[in-house]
């Protein structure tokens, strides 16, 4: 038992393929460890840019025993009438190094073999890992990977040294055309020399006196301790970024914080701009004020060199940062003065996608897709909401949402233009928050106003792309359309906006003015539906449930939320079940019945039948008002007094009787009364 | 709040401080270092490039199976880019060093690393890291995989391993340098503005460039007569078919970079709508793809 260390060096690998990459190396070192019957003790993940490594304690020596059966030929070839080997099982045995007498039979499904047991080669640790490691890293997958050599190898960038020590020994074996050995490399800057492990255990402590700090945690925690230090410094707080924190530790080996400073006079752009200039540019972190929360001159640079010149160092930084915040003045102040409203009409000039028109005719579209959505809305101030879908897109067109460091900021600098503009506050809020959620946990817009031209959005989005076919496929679904139509539900659950987004899609798809297509309609409203039962499964509704409203539901997910919230708690009562059960029952008589029946009252003559269809009557207009006022509960409650009734007509009424007159208006009650049920659900969908 | 200093600070080694190293100076420390590394100091291509990338010394030379290395500077036009010389950083042509070695050395980035050394600056008192970048090209049908290298957040060089060349996968992977100069330069000579970059002892980069710029901008976007550039790029993109199709490389590849530049000329003349642009785009790359696969079947070995 003794401990192995694994690394594979690199040029440097991008950084958020890095965690995964790491996480899929333990998996399958393990798997393989496991598989070949090696047992082994605690193990570690290290990564930095240029190494990935695992570490694994008390790894056996060699692989565990095991007696492996083995199929011979049939017993009737191999034995004799008089149960006695022929040739063909003394071969079979001395094939494997044993006796005919080892032989064993056994039934199998093709009759009865000949088996013998066979002890399975025992290999050490250094010989299996000669014989897979090259298959195993090459193995590991990537986003995006290339190849270096003449050879097939590809990774996600160059490997260009493997250590691989078992022990205290270094043990050789073949990867992607390197041999391995004990040896490492230090930081980049550090050192060109070699350096030995000698001690597996002692593996990171080395590598820090190389300036390598090979656990993610310890650069990050590092990183974190100092961002909190320098802006402290200047009486500041490092404007919070999780993801930016992620990826500076993922470019380091020794990361080195670095408070440097810009010109105050870059302050009067808007803070957005300045975050995204420090995060995009130069991966660094802006400060603010404590005291006042407004954003300082200074900014903290993450570098990897932790013995650098830091005047010299923080002096080009300083230069590189300035020479972006002046790009992004002049786009700035170039904006201001060009008017976001004059953008709109450049929306002429500019494909939205490939066949579907300009942005301008996308704008058009969302000015009428508010329209027909506030008319369903309470409480929307109309005018300002019309105004904003006007000037939504238009700053796409601006110089700097044009610039690829600042496209994110799309919806944000809109905003932010509209009120250098002198437009209402509430205009400049609505197209700022119109573009989220950008992703499934972001925030939600707050204005109900924001929430319905984010909505009009993504319908034009999803509609359009359907339209040109641009669906998503399997894990391909490169305009975010499913996360999409889920933002759509999840918006109208917080705003409590209720309306059949059914009737909106026909508009919109009306509104792109190409050849009516009811076939591409269903698979649109599909595809919301079945965006509808994923988000009430993420409610926590169970799928039964969910089948049973959306089975009836219109695309509207806050009433199908609001019926299976009932129907989630209703379920609890005991009288639940045989409702259910007698729901199936009418079901499966009326399956394959395609017309329809009109009760004739004449023709109900058994008593059974007659109460059924007078109770039935008698809570019609009743359950039609609570469905109304979607009262679920009070509606359910007014289904269960029909069980009963209807407990009584299957127990006394044949429906299939010979005459068909009676048959046929049998089956018209039961499809009356299998309608007054789906008012509220399909209970013949829940799970019992 | 105090301002931290950044004033008086030595951004020169000891011997610069005699002396300055010139723009010229890194154009040779350059091509001296890489002679020494066995590559061929090529020349710039005798036509409009909107980078080293275009000249055949790359593009042709990586598609096929025999080793080459090779230096050249190379003149970069990207005519959307001038600002009539009153940007500081942008102009409408720059200098790029560029360098291909193809099979890439196991050791390229330390050799890239050394070259950094060899222009005085120290890898110790800089950071300097190589930044996920993905380089592509459409109109040439390329891409590859590395980064940008950054010297204190400055991008000072583009670092590729190509893996495609005018559509077609090749089979040994080089390795494209492309020296940003002009950056390199002003971080040496610690200026602030491409035109006060010193050529040699006498002559800055302005000297040389600035009425270039001013006009070149004038023309880029302002008199370039668009039909005149239309007709040059339906001309030409019909004179490269032809001569293509008759196994002439080198001449049917001239005709492709023509039309490339045609087409940079018409962006810049804002003579392209977004639809069109695309389509322009995938005429080149149509063109460079035949280019490729003509030079790979002039390649072939003649049998005796």
């Amino acid at each position: 038992m003794k401990d192995l260390l694994l690394e594979i060096g690199t040029e440097e690998i991008p950084p958020s393929f890095l965690a995964p990459a790491s996480n899929l190396l333990e998996e399958k070192f393990c798997q393989f460890l496991t598989d070949k019957r090696i047992a082994f003790g605690a193990v570690k993940s290290f990564y930095t840019p240029r190494r990935l490594t695992i570490l694994i304690s008390n790894v056996s020596e060699k692989q565990k025993e095991e007696r492996l059966e083995i199929q011979g030929p049939p017993r009737k070839f191999a034995f004799d009438e008089q149960g006695r080997p022929t040739k063909v099982a003394i071969g079979f045995a001395n094939s494997h190094k044993l006796k005919a007498s080892d032989i064993y039979f056994k039934q199998t499904q093709k009759g009865e073999y000949v088996f013998i047991k066979k002890k399975a080669e025992i290999k050490t640790i250094e010989q299996l890992l000669q014989d897979n490691l090259s298959g195993l890293i090459t193995g590991l997958q990537f986003p995006k990977t290339m190849r270096w050599e003449a050879d097939k190898v590809r990774f996600a960038r160059p490997i260009r040294w493997i250590t691989l020590i078992y022990g205290t020994k270094p043990v050789l074996a073949n990867v992607a055309g390197l041999k391995s050995s004990g040896f490492t490399q230090g930081h980049r800057n550090n050192t060109r020399k070699k350096i030995s492990i000698t001690n597996v255990k002692k593996y990171k402590e080395t590598l820090k006196k190389y300036d390598v700090l090979v656990d993610a945690e310890d650069r990050k925690t590092y990183i974190k301790k100092q961002l909190h230090i320098l802006s402290q410094k200047v009486k500041g707080k490092t404007v919070e970024d999780e993801e930016l924190i992620e990826e500076a530790t993922n470019i380091c080996e020794m990361p080195n914080p670095i408070l440097c400073e810009f010109r105050p006079e870059f302050l009067n752009l808007p803070a957005p701009v300045l975050i995204t200039a420090l995060k995009t540019h130069t991966r660094s972190f802006a400060v603010r004020e404590t005291k006042t929360s407004k954003l300082s001159p200074y900014f903290i640079a993450i570098t990897n060199t932790p013995k650098c010149d830091v005047k010299q160092v923080r002096y080009w930084y300083e230069q590189a940062v300035e020479s972006r915040l002046d790009d992004a003045k002049f786009f700035y102040d170039e904006d201001v003065k060009f008017g976001l409203v004059n953008r709109v009409e450049e929306e002429k000039k500019v494909v939205w996608i490939e066949g579907l028109g300009s942005l301008f005719d996308k704008t058009a579209r969302l000015e009428k897709l508010v329209v027909v959505l506030s008319q369903r809305i309470a409480n929307v101030n109309n005018s300002l909401l019309l105004k904003s879908a006007y000037l939504s897109k238009a700053d796409l067109l601006t110089n700097m949402v044009r610039e690829k460091e600042y496209t994110s900021l799309q919806g944000i600098m809109g905003g932010i233009y509209a009120q250098a503009a002198g437009e209402h506050e509430l205009v400049a809020k609505i197209i700022a928050e119109h573009y989220l959620p950008k992703s499934a946990d972001d925030k939600l817009p707050e204005t109900p106003e924001g929430s319905i031209l984010s909505i009009a959005d993504k319908v034009d989005n999803i509609v359009g792309a359907f339209i040109v076919n641009a669906v998503p496929s399997g894990s391909n679904d490169p305009f975010g359309l499913r996360r999409q139509a889920m933002a759509i539900g999840a918006i109208c659950l917080k705003k409590q906006f209720y309306f059949n987004l059914s009737e909106i899609i026909d508009l919109s798809f009306e509104y792109f003015g190409v050849a009516q297509n009811d076939k591409l309609l269903q698979t649109i409203k599909l595809f919301f539906i079945e965006r509808m039962n994923a988000l009430l499964l993420d409610k926590k509704i169970t799928y039964d449930t969910t089948n049973a409203v959306l089975a009836i539901s219109d695309i509207n997910t806050l009433d199908a939320y609001e019926r299976a919230v009932v129907l989630s708690e209703f379920r609890k009562q005991p009288e639940f079940e045989p409702l259910v059960v007698g729901q199936k029952r009418v079901n499966n008589i009326l399956k394959g019945i395609s017309e329809s029946f009109f009760v004739r009252e004449d023709l109900l003559i058994e008593p059974n039948e007659q109460i059924l269809f007078n109770q039935a009557k008698a809570l019609e207009a009743s359950l039609n008002y609570e469905v109304s006022k979607r009262n679920y509960k009070k509606g359910l409650e007014l289904l269960l007094t029909l069980r009963p009734a209807i407990d009584g007509f299957f127990d006394k009424v044949l429906v299939m009787t010979e005459d068909e007159n009676y048959k046929n208006n049998r089956i018209g009650l039961l499809q009356y009364v299998k309608s007054l049920f789906m008012k509220i659900a399909d209970l013949s969908e829940i799970v019992i | 709040m105090a301002r931290i200093n950044t004033k008086n600070i030595k951004l020169r080694s000891k011997k610069s401080d005699v002396k300055i190293t010139t723009f010229q100076d890194i154009v040779f420390k350059l091509q001296q270092f890489w002679a020494k590394h066995d590559c061929v100091i090529f020349t710039p291509y005798n036509s409009e490039v909107g980078a080293g990338t275009f000249n055949p010394a790359t593009f042709l030379r990586v598609l096929d199976k025999k080793p080459w290395r090779v230096c050249y500077i190379e003149p970069s036009k990207r005519p959307r880019d001038g600002r009539y010389a009153q940007n500081p950083l942008r102009v409408q042509q720059f200098w790029q060093m560029q360098v291909v070695l193809k099979p890439t050395p196991h050791n390229i980035q330390d050799l890239y690393l050394k070259s950094i050394e060899a222009l005085g600056i120290s890898l110790k008192k800089n950071d300097i890291r190589f930044i996920e970048d993905d380089w592509e090209s459409p109109t040439l049908g390329a891409w590859g995989l590395g980064w940008q290298v950054e010297l204190n957040g400055i991008e000072i060089t583009q670092f590729t391993y190509f893996q495609q060349i005018g559509g077609l996968d090749l089979e040994i992977i080089p390795v494209e340098i492309t020296y940003g100069l002009e950056r390199i330069s002003m971080f040496i000579q610690n200026r602030k503005s491409i035109f006060e970059v010193q050529w040699n002892k006498d002559y800055t980069w302005g000297d040389i460039y600035r009425q270039n710029e001013v006009e070149f901008s004038k023309y880029n976007f302002e008199l370039a007569n668009i039909e005149f550039h239309q007709n040059l790029f339906n001309k030409y993109e019909k004179e490269a078919e032809h001569l293509l199709s008759q196994g002439l490389v080198f001449p049917g590849y001239d005709c492709v970079i023509k039309c490339s530049h045609a087409f940079n000329m018409l962006e810049a003349r804002g003579a392209i709508s977004v639809s069109e642009r695309t389509n322009y785009i995938a005429r080149v790359r149509r063109l460079a793809r035949q280019t490729a696969v003509a030079y790979i079947k002039s390649q072939k070995p003649i049998q005796p």
